[in-house]
């Protein structure tokens, strides 16, 4: 029963970016202009727009339906990534930026404690199941 | 196999999870019409209080100077403004704080050298004025008078003469 819920919550979440990832390679351009609004990284906006989407997309279907040896490294790619989101909204939000999210691409609510919140329970999850994917019980 | 050894092996497949990603994202941006465009964008347009000061020209100039090919003229004012009234190939250019519209409307600047910003007044023009000189290396002039001044002067702006298209009433916003 356990074992169930850890392969949902990880072909949840591997949906979840492949999902996110869709939306964002829909409009780029709208993408990396959200990036640009985070006052962050607006040098490397251009090619974080580009590349992301994409990433997203792999490592979410990587997660969902990839072999078991490359689970583990699809779930610390997004452990990785949801970090990176976490300090982005968790600063835009602290400097008091009026942004959108651009979290599932332009159409995305602004960034709030909510976003946040929401992003530090994605890391629960992945960590979750990057540390049972980590032990070969996935 | 020992734990360092299997962090290692998973990092190094989690990187070319991610390079392989990657490098499909740009593979796709180089196949699309508009091609690969990696450098930095301009940022939009704001009401911060940027430093760097444009000129300021009159209505009569700015007729003379926008009947070239190379100058573009921008609205400044609210949508509704705009859309109840504007200086003929005008492109709507709002003063936003956040800088998202703007950021579209700047886009539009493309190949031109010069830019004429107009607004409700003198002050409206050159909020955006300086903010587009900020973030660009073309030339900036506001309008001094704003709209009002323009519709007073009777002055059409279309490369040649154009009476009837000094002001565009009731053209729809392009989307």
């Amino acid at each position: 029963m356990k074992r169930a819920g850890f392969v949902v919550l990880r072909v949840v979440l591997g949906a979840l970016f492949v999902y996110a990832g869709v939306l964002k390679l829909g409009d780029v351009a709208g993408f990396i202009e959200e990036i640009s609004n985070y006052r962050l990284l607006t040098t490397l906006a251009p090619f974080l727009g580009t590349v992301l989407p994409t990433v997203e997309i792999v490592v979410g279907l990587a997660l969902v339906a990839a072999p078991q040896t490359w689970r583990a490294p699809a779930a610390l790619l997004v452990l990785g990534l949801l970090v990176t989101f976490t300090i982005a909204v968790t600063s835009a939000w602290l400097r008091h930026i009026d942004v959108a999210c651009g979290c599932f691409g332009t159409g995305g609510g602004p960034v709030n404690a909510l976003t946040v919140l929401r992003d530090v329970l994605l890391l629960a999850c992945a960590a979750a199941v990057l540390a049972r994917e980590r032990r070969g019980e996935g | 196999m020992r734990a360092a050894q299997r962090w290692t092996v998973t990092a190094g497949r989690a990187f070319v999870l991610g390079l392989t990603g990657a490098a499909l994202g740009l593979a796709i941006a180089a196949a699309r019409p508009g091609g690969l465009h990696l450098a930095p964008h301009p940022r939009a347009a704001s009401c911060e209080a940027p430093t760097v000061e444009p000129k300021r020209i009159t209505p009569a100039d700015a007729a003379k100077l926008c009947a070239d090919r190379e100058v573009l003229v921008a609205d400044a004012r609210s949508a509704s403004d705009f859309t109840a009234g504007h200086i003929a190939n005008a492109v709507h250019l709002p003063c936003d704080a956040a800088g998202d519209v703007a950021a579209q409307a700047l886009a539009k600047l493309g190949s031109h050298k010069k830019v004429i910003v107009y607004g409700t007044s003198t002050e409206d023009a050159l909020t955006v004025a300086r903010s587009i000189a900020q973030r660009s290396s073309i030339g900036v002039y506001a309008l001094e008078g704003g709209f009002a001044a323009w519709e007073q002067a009777g002055l059409a702006c279309a490369s040649g003469p154009c009476e009837s298209c000094a002001v565009n009433r009731s053209a729809p916003e392009s989307p």
